[in-house]
């Protein structure tokens, strides 16, 4: 029987060892000393993991963030959070999601700070047209690096990713884009800084094939 | 410390979870691998150096580790008791080679049905193990499977030599009943 069970004890998976003394303490304390011993050959053992630690810790994050740093500055981008988010992405934080019942979509006050801002997102099932009216347009100062650039502003309608239409935004001019169904982004671009007021109308089926 | 913690520790942080993992362990990885190394030609070095060996083969296997199938005490417990059975082959492996044909031929028991008659014996001895009282339990792991002398369990167990020695005989006294048993059911 002993040599039985002393085969059987050897044979155990962690499963089967976890049932058989789960609930057992056997977890004696260590001798200090050894213990010490074995922590630093440990640690000596592993020095190239230790490496590969501190690397991924610090050094590349902080790399990165000097390089995104370095580049947002070159760009002349690096003003505010919001405003990086904006350059990398394209795209504004807080989009309409959708519309009211009446088809029509209200937008406020929206800054364009930097290159783009989404006014729109929204998910078509059909084909639709978007009639864009501004009731407020007026442009600031030109962006850093284009003291030049005459104002516009242009308004693009994105449907998959892909460019389905797109005008310039005039002051009381409403502007028809067809698009859909898909995916559809409203995004506007402007040669300088700017802000914008405005309705966006929905209609369904009216895109011309 | 739990095992969900020790494993969050190990993954942000190898350095201070290796601690934390050595420092919960290290005394029981320590007596399985002083079971099977415990007699010279070993030393305590051989058993050091093993002890780091399976931690650090418990950290190399870190992105496999699975806890739905078994704790992290007892997946410590399986690597080292591998480890230090490698060591004893190795010492033990001489540049004596057999040949072919001097070689036994394999035992008729290694046949597919043998095996799982073997594997439901195994099963039948755990089930019955799991039965007896904690200390009983206890003792015969520290016995067997840390290959501990009786007069060190009574000592990390708090019991007389004596008392060790007769609840072990009375377990396993208990266990062959219960088997014979069932062979006869």
């Amino acid at each position: 029987m002993d040599e039985h069970l002393a085969e059987f004890f050897d044979e155990l998976s962690p499963a089967e060892l976890d049932t058989l003394i789960g609930d057992l303490s056997l977890d004696d304390a260590p001798d200090q000393k050894a213990l010490k011993r074995l922590k630093a050959r440990v640690r000596r053992a592993h020095p190239r993991k230790r490496r590969k630690t501190a690397l991924r810790r610090w050094l590349l994050p902080f790399a990165a963030a000097v390089l995104a740093v370095v580049f947002l500055a070159n760009a002349g981008l690096l003003t505010t959070a919001a405003q990086w988010t904006q350059s990398v992405l394209g795209l504004e934080a807080s989009p309409i999601q959708g519309f009211q019942a009446d088809g029509t979509a209200d937008f406020q006050g929206r800054h364009i700070d930097i290159l783009s801002h989404t006014l729109l997102v929204c998910e078509e099932a059909e084909a639709v047209s978007y009639q864009v009216e501004l009731s407020d347009l007026s442009f600031g100062e030109p962006r850093r690096g284009h003291q030049q650039t005459a104002p516009h502003a242009y308004i693009y309608l994105y449907v998959d990713g892909q460019t389905a239409d797109s005008g310039e935004l005039h002051e009381g001019e409403p502007l028809v884009l067809d698009g859909g169904p898909g995916t559809c982004l409203l995004v506007v671009v402007s040669t300088v800084k700017a802000t914008i007021s405005g309705t966006i109308t929905r209609s369904v089926g009216e895109v011309a094939s | 410390m739990e095992d969900t913690v020790l494993l969050k520790a190990l993954r942000r942080n190898p350095d201070t979870g290796m601690e934390a993992l050595m420092e919960q362990y290290a005394g029981l990885v320590d007596s399985v691998v002083r079971g099977k190394l415990r007699t010279p030609p070993f030393s305590g070095e051989d058993i050091e150096d093993c002890v780091a060996e399976v931690f650090l083969e418990f950290y190399d296997g870190l992105p496999r580790f699975d806890p739905a199938r078994g704790s992290i005490r007892a997946w410590l417990c399986v690597i080292a008791r591998n480890r230090a059975v490698d060591r004893v082959r190795r010492q033990y492996a001489g540049p004596d080679l057999v040949p072919l044909d001097d070689a036994p031929l394999p035992a008729e028991g290694n046949s597919p049905e043998r095996e799982i008659i073997r594997q439901e014996d195994r099963d039948r001895l755990l089930r019955e193990l799991q039965g007896l009282e904690r200390v009983d339990r206890e003792i015969l792991f520290r016995k067997y499977y840390l290959a501990q002398p009786s007069r060190e369990i009574s000592e990390r167990m708090g019991l007389t030599v004596t008392n060790i020695d007769t609840r072990a005989h009375r377990a396993i006294g208990k266990l062959r009943k219960r088997l014979e048993g069932t062979d006869r059911g």
